[in-house]
């Protein structure tokens, strides 16, 4: 415990960005998610946070300021819930079906194509998790969308464990071999008070209601903070999931989706379960986290919940909610200029800050 | 005994009064996509077809008149290469002679969604291995699904991996084979023609009682009849080449170049590298799919959402289509349901409004040969049109009506 203590110590120390200017964006509406939105307004940022924002504040002294045209939105950074970027989807340890102590973030690949596309996704900070493949998969950690290397885009090294209990983790040739023997082995080591699995947040991958059932019931017996990740056909548990108020990791939807499911992340919301989305990059890109919440509203989910579920759900998930998610006084500076409202899919991404460092820029055509 | 009289009253009634055979929309913003947008306008829909579409037209007095003040009409969307009506996961080593109607399935009920979301036409192709496929169909998406256009053109596949594995001479196999086919189909009908010629000078001198030897009758092939058809000099068939990568499309730019061919291709995922060649060979792509999923294939290594709009921009005439490809994560026929979002996220990418509408509407008629009756709102052509409560591509804009041959086929609600 102490040696990843020190070792979260050593990130957060190598994490600090170099020192960035004082800035203030200027004209657009800004959508802070967790208060009213403001027609032409402005934000500054000072030391990589939001200094301060409205429709007028006084610009400080030596910052540059950055108009921006008045048909122009700026949002939080989106928070991507459960992703493999980077990665290429090495991120199981196959010979074994519990692995609490691996690391998805070891297999994140700075310099990888799929993370340099993201820098202009709208998306700045991602959770990166172990696959589906095994029971306990290992620790869930995040990344900030930053274009740095690995130790300075790494935020955290652990947010919580890993856990499927899908078709994916079972298999012939090792424990467990059906999901009674999955959930069983589960129970095997909750029990346990000084397991390896005591006291860290469960996320866990989940398709079929049945699957859904099970990782409830283990929710409630032992009760865990527990987070649904995919829950493809939570449909047809809306009610059993609102009344066990655990929160859904959804997505992606897709082009290919049923009605049914399209309709999902609606239906879950209005049921009131906390909803985020996830685009288990890189099955889909970063950039279609935008597009899942788009169909979501498309089929029925209210406007400012699929806007919550892209910022301060996820943020909240992930046990990040005092650094990003939205636009407020102190957060983070991880800001998304869209050309306007992100939902209408014709617009994009122009301008992109993280940690109050310009990190990606439109190009002009 | 009261409702005999009721249902003589309605009888009587629908004797007296035959619905009326002119539909007027009223104070709709329209999007004839030929020209510029209309405010404040009306469309007259007379028969099926389009009647009239200005800002001065006069509503005839027996016309069904529909308020549209504060809607949006586009014309039907059109996608330039969907999978609606085929059964899933038919990639079977096709052939020229194949035709794709013969794997439609009208009982797939899925195309409703399609047209709850403005779609109107499709184009269907053979999705198929190797490398000469079969001929594609652009069906309407009416209740009786008519075939808009019989043998709309023949799919080739230049240069595209064959199942999970692939090895760049594997993919490249289809080019000579391809070169060898279309060699062949030239040959053939030079034959023919050639057949043809001779029997008629044969004719003439036996008319004349010249004495005349039958020339000899050319074997007959079922395969390179509709081959030989790419050569006819009067109507040539269409060629759709399915490439994915920069030198794929370098191939069938070079394969269109040498045997003359009406060529349009598919996908070009890689077309943003090869924009200005592909603008120079006035060739037209049918871009997609714009959303890829899991994408494992090494044809959508490289693929990008920009790419419609870089081709766009580089003056290639372009259709963006759904495509619901496996190979790029789909499964089953829904992104057509998604056109409008899909031209939307393509245009994000540098494309106007205005541009990205075309590429699902008259662009995507005039690559598949049907833009003299559809893909735009004129008086003449085919009113298949979309009312919307607002702009096409804005979040939270609705369908409320879809009119295919000027008939409800989907209505949100009631007028």
């Amino acid at each position: 415990m102490k040696g990843l203590l020190l070792a979260l110590a050593l990130v957060f120390a190598q994490a600090q960005p170099p020192k960035a200017e004082v800035l203030v964006l200027k004209g657009a509406r800004i959508v802070p998610v967790s208060g009213p939105e403001i027609d032409n307004g402005m934000v500054h940022v000072e030391n990589g946070k939001i200094r301060s924002f409205g429709a007028t504040i006084e610009v400080p002294p030596g910052a540059k300021v950055i108009d921006l045209p008045k048909t122009s939105w700026i949002l939080p950074g989106f928070v991507d819930a459960h992703s493999y970027l980077g990665s290429a989807f090495d991120v199981e340890e196959s010979t074994e079906s519990l692995t609490p102590e691996a690391r998805a973030v070891e297999a994140f690949t700075s310099r990888h194509p799929d993370v340099r596309a993201a820098m202009g996704s709208g998306v700045t900070t991602v959770a990166l998790a172990p696959g589906n493949g095994n029971l306990v998969g290992g620790r869930i950690g995040v990344v900030k969308l930053n274009g740095q290397r690995y130790d300075r885009a790494l935020r955290l090294i652990s947010v919580g464990l890993k856990a499927s209990l899908g078709a994916e983790a079972l298999r012939p040739d090792r424990e467990p071999t059906s999901r009674t023997g999955a959930v069983a082995l589960l129970r095997e080591r909750l029990r346990d008070p000084k397991g390896d699995l005591q006291g860290l947040p469960l996320f866990v991958h989940v398709s079929s209601a049945g699957e859904i059932e099970s990782a409830l019931d283990l929710q409630s017996t032992f009760r865990l903070k527990m987070t649904l990740v995919h829950a493809r056909q939570a449909g047809e548990s809306v009610q059993r999931i609102a009344a066990a108020k655990v929160p859904v990791a959804f997505g992606p939807l897709t082009v290919s989706d049923r009605r049914e499911t399209l309709e999902t992340p609606g239906r879950l919301a209005r049921a009131g379960v906390p909803l985020a989305f996830v685009s288990d990059a890189p099955w889909t890109s970063e950039e279609q986290l935008r597009v899942s919440a788009a169909f979501a509203v498309k089929y029925g989910m209210d406007r400012e919940a699929a806007l919550r579920a892209l910022t301060t759900l996820p943020a909240e998930l992930l046990g990040l909610s005092k650094d990003c998610g939205s636009i407020a006084e102190g957060k983070a500076a991880d800001l998304v200029v869209w050309s306007g409202d992100p939902f209408s899919l014709i617009n994009d991404v122009e301008l992109v800050l993280v940690d109050g460092r310009i990190t990606w820029r439109k190009e002009k055509p | 005994m009261r409702v005999l009289a009721l249902l003589l009253a309605v009888f009587v009634q629908l004797q007296d009064k035959p619905q009326p055979k002119i539909t007027a929309y009223r104070g709709a913003k329209i999007y004839t996509v030929s020209g510029a947008p209309l405010e404040n306008a009306t469309l007259l829909i007379e028969n099926g077809r389009i009647a009239a579409v200005g800002k001065d037209v006069a509503v005839p007095a027996d016309a069904t008149v529909v308020d549209a003040a504060g809607k949006v009409i586009i014309p039907g969307l059109i996608d330039a290469a969907s999978r609606l009506f085929l059964p899933p996961g038919e990639r079977s080593p096709g052939s020229a002679e194949q035709n794709v109607l013969d794997a439609v399935d009208f009982y797939q009920r899925d195309y409703r969604e399609a047209v709850e979301q403005g779609v109107t036409s499709v184009y269907v192709g053979p999705l198929s291995l190797g490398s000469v496929n079969g001929l594609g169909a652009v069906l309407h998406l009416d209740a009786a699904h008519t075939v808009l256009l019989k043998d709309a053109a023949l799919k080739l596949t230049l240069g595209a991996s064959g199942g999970e594995s692939s090895s760049a001479l594997e993919r490249y196999q289809s080019y000579p084979q391809l070169k060898q086919a279309l060699e062949g189909a030239r040959q053939y009908a030079e034959t023919w023609e050639k057949y043809r010629k001779d029997l008629a000078e044969v004719e003439q001198k036996k008319a004349k009682k010249e004495e005349a030897k039958e020339p000899a009758k050319p074997k007959s092939d079922p395969r390179n009849e509709v081959l030989a058809r790419v050569f006819d000099p009067k109507q040539p068939l269409r060629v759709r080449i399915e490439v994915h990568t920069a030198d794929a499309i370098a191939l069938a730019l070079r394969l269109a170049d040498d045997f003359k061919l009406r060529v349009v291709l598919e996908h070009a995922t890689e077309g943003g590298a090869a924009a200005a060649a592909i603008a120079k060979a006035r060739i037209p792509v049918v871009a997609g799919p714009v959303f890829r999923m899991g994408g494992y294939s090494v044809d959508y290594l490289n693929h990008s959402a920009a790419s419609a709009a870089t081709l766009v921009k580089a003056g290639v005439p372009v259709a963006i289509a759904s495509f619901s490809d496996e190979r790029a994560g789909h499964t089953g026929p829904g992104a057509s349901r998604f056109l409008a979002e899909s031209a939307a996220f393509a245009a994000s990418r540098g494309l106007t409004r205005d541009q990205a509408l075309a590429c699902i509407t008259l662009e995507a008629a005039k690559i598949l040969g049907i833009d003299a009756t559809h893909g735009s709102i004129d008086k003449g052509k085919v009113a298949d049109l979309v009312l919307l409560n607002g702009e096409l591509f804005d979040s939270g804009t609705i369908v409320e009506e879809t009119l295919i041959n000027g008939e409800i086929v989907h209505s949100r609600g009631k007028r």
